[in-house]
């Protein structure tokens, strides 16, 4: 993970929020952490503008709009790794969940690591387009079910986003990737007792659909 | 299938056995690339007619898994949602064929033995591993958008598919590590071929 996203304490009750510096361009509302707000009996929070929906017009936009979801997983697995849940309660995981956890923190950072390098080849600025994420689960359960909403929409960002990219060395390597998170998806679905590939067809999503569908976790609202 | 897929319920159906599976290289190759599908046709329709011999093997195994006596029949339905998947790929592809002018291929003959339910995972392990890497090594020689998007689509559900079997053997559920790795036509139709009457 870069040096940018970290761990923040319980900033509100209930939920736990990474804040990121970086930001790219389009403004949003983060009206998912409101959302989330909300579902937990908090109280008033600011209303945060931010920008997740960019204009991507080069490929270091859509490169850093598809790193967005790569940094989006690997902080949700980070934040399991701690053990702790959202509320800072400690939440043991047994030795195979611990496992699993672990294996896919070090793969997706694989893939952030990629994709940064990939940007910065380009000539861009490794940069996500969230401000912050805010992931609410008490247990381990909660957590899956979680991974298995952010991998499903990670891969329907990608198989969106891919055919936009213009570089032939940006598109194998997102080629690549989505495989891998096709992969993960299952690996999360299946000790859920859901089917591991619910659909005969991963559509691509766009933009505004991917934001739209990880709003719970971003904030961000595709104006 | 109706039911949901559990891991636990899946280990349940098919024993034992299946984890005790002598390992088979999923992906033994790593080579590039490199697309030779003119024997397959001119362009993507060549490129897709490659991708639907696979399909076509795919399918024809879980054909037969689920006419053999092995594993449960809810195991047998379980593996049986991959295979229907398969011919809704196959529908797309030759529809897309058809589209472009081009004449579908024929289905390849077939053959499976399907002996123990591990030495069956095994072979479903391969076939779909292969099929994933066989989408991947295909996807940047597509010239058309739309195309490229429907590959796609299925590029993802079949490495979905191979993470599930690879599970279910105790077998990396990345075969190729955090990247997956393309294959080549010689590479696939090699590793497919005995199953390829």
């Amino acid at each position: 993970m870069d040096e940018g996203n970290h761990l923040s304490p319980p900033a509100l009750a209930g939920v736990q929020l990474t804040e990121r510096d970086h930001l790219s361009r389009g403004d949003v509302l983060l009206k998912g952490v409101l959302a989330t707000a909300g579902l937990y009996g908090l109280g008033a929070i600011a209303p945060f503008v931010r920008r997740a929906l960019a204009d991507s017009s080069s490929d270091i936009e859509r490169l850093n709009f598809l790193l967005s979801f790569e940094y989006m997983q690997q902080t949700l697995y980070t934040r399991g790794q701690s053990e702790k849940n959202d509320k800072n309660e400690k939440m043991p995981l047994k030795p195979e969940e611990k496992k699993l956890i672990d294996f896919l923190v070090t793969q997706e950072g694989e893939h952030v690591a990629a994709m940064e390098k990939m940007v910065k080849e380009l000539g861009g600025k490794p940069e996500s387009r969230w401000n912050q994420l805010a992931f609410s689960f008490r247990i381990y359960e909660t957590l899956l079910q979680l991974a298995g909403e952010v991998e499903t929409a990670s891969v329907g960002a990608f198989n969106g986003g891919i055919p936009t990219i213009e570089s032939k060395e940006a598109r194998e390597l997102a080629f690549s990737i989505v495989q891998v998170d096709g992969r993960h998806a299952a690996t999360v679905l299946i000790p859920q007792h859901q089917e591991p590939a619910p659909e005969a067809f991963d559509l691509g999503t766009d933009e505004t659909s991917a934001i739209s569908n990880t709003e719970q976790f971003t904030g961000a609202f595709a104006e | 299938m109706t039911a949901a897929i559990s891991r636990r319920n899946f280990m349940g159906m098919v024993g034992g056995s299946a984890a005790a599976a002598a390992a088979l290289s999923a992906c033994g190759s790593n080579s590039d690339a490199a697309s030779e599908t003119s024997e397959y046709g001119d362009g993507d329709a060549g490129i897709l007619n490659f991708l639907l011999t696979v399909e076509y093997v795919q399918e024809a195994f879980y054909a037969e898994l689920g006419k053999s006596k092995l594993f449960t029949v809810a195991a047998r339905e379980a593996l049986g949602k991959f295979g229907e998947e398969e011919g809704e790929h196959i529908g797309k592809l030759v529809g897309q064929v058809e589209k472009l002018e081009a004449e579908p291929i024929a289905k390849p003959k077939t053959k499976f033995e399907l002996k123990t339910e591990a030495g069956t995972l095994e072979i479903a392990s391969t076939l779909e591993n292969v099929g994933a890497a066989a989408y991947l090594g295909q996807l940047p020689n597509i010239e058309s958008d739309p195309l490229l998007k429907l590959v796609l689509s299925i590029h993802s559900v079949e490495g979905r598919h191979g993470a599930s079997i690879n599970d279910l053997l105790k077998k990396p559920v990345t075969p190729d590590g955090p990247f997956a790795k393309p294959k080549n036509v010689r590479d696939v139709i090699k590793a497919m071929k005995p199953y390829m009457a």
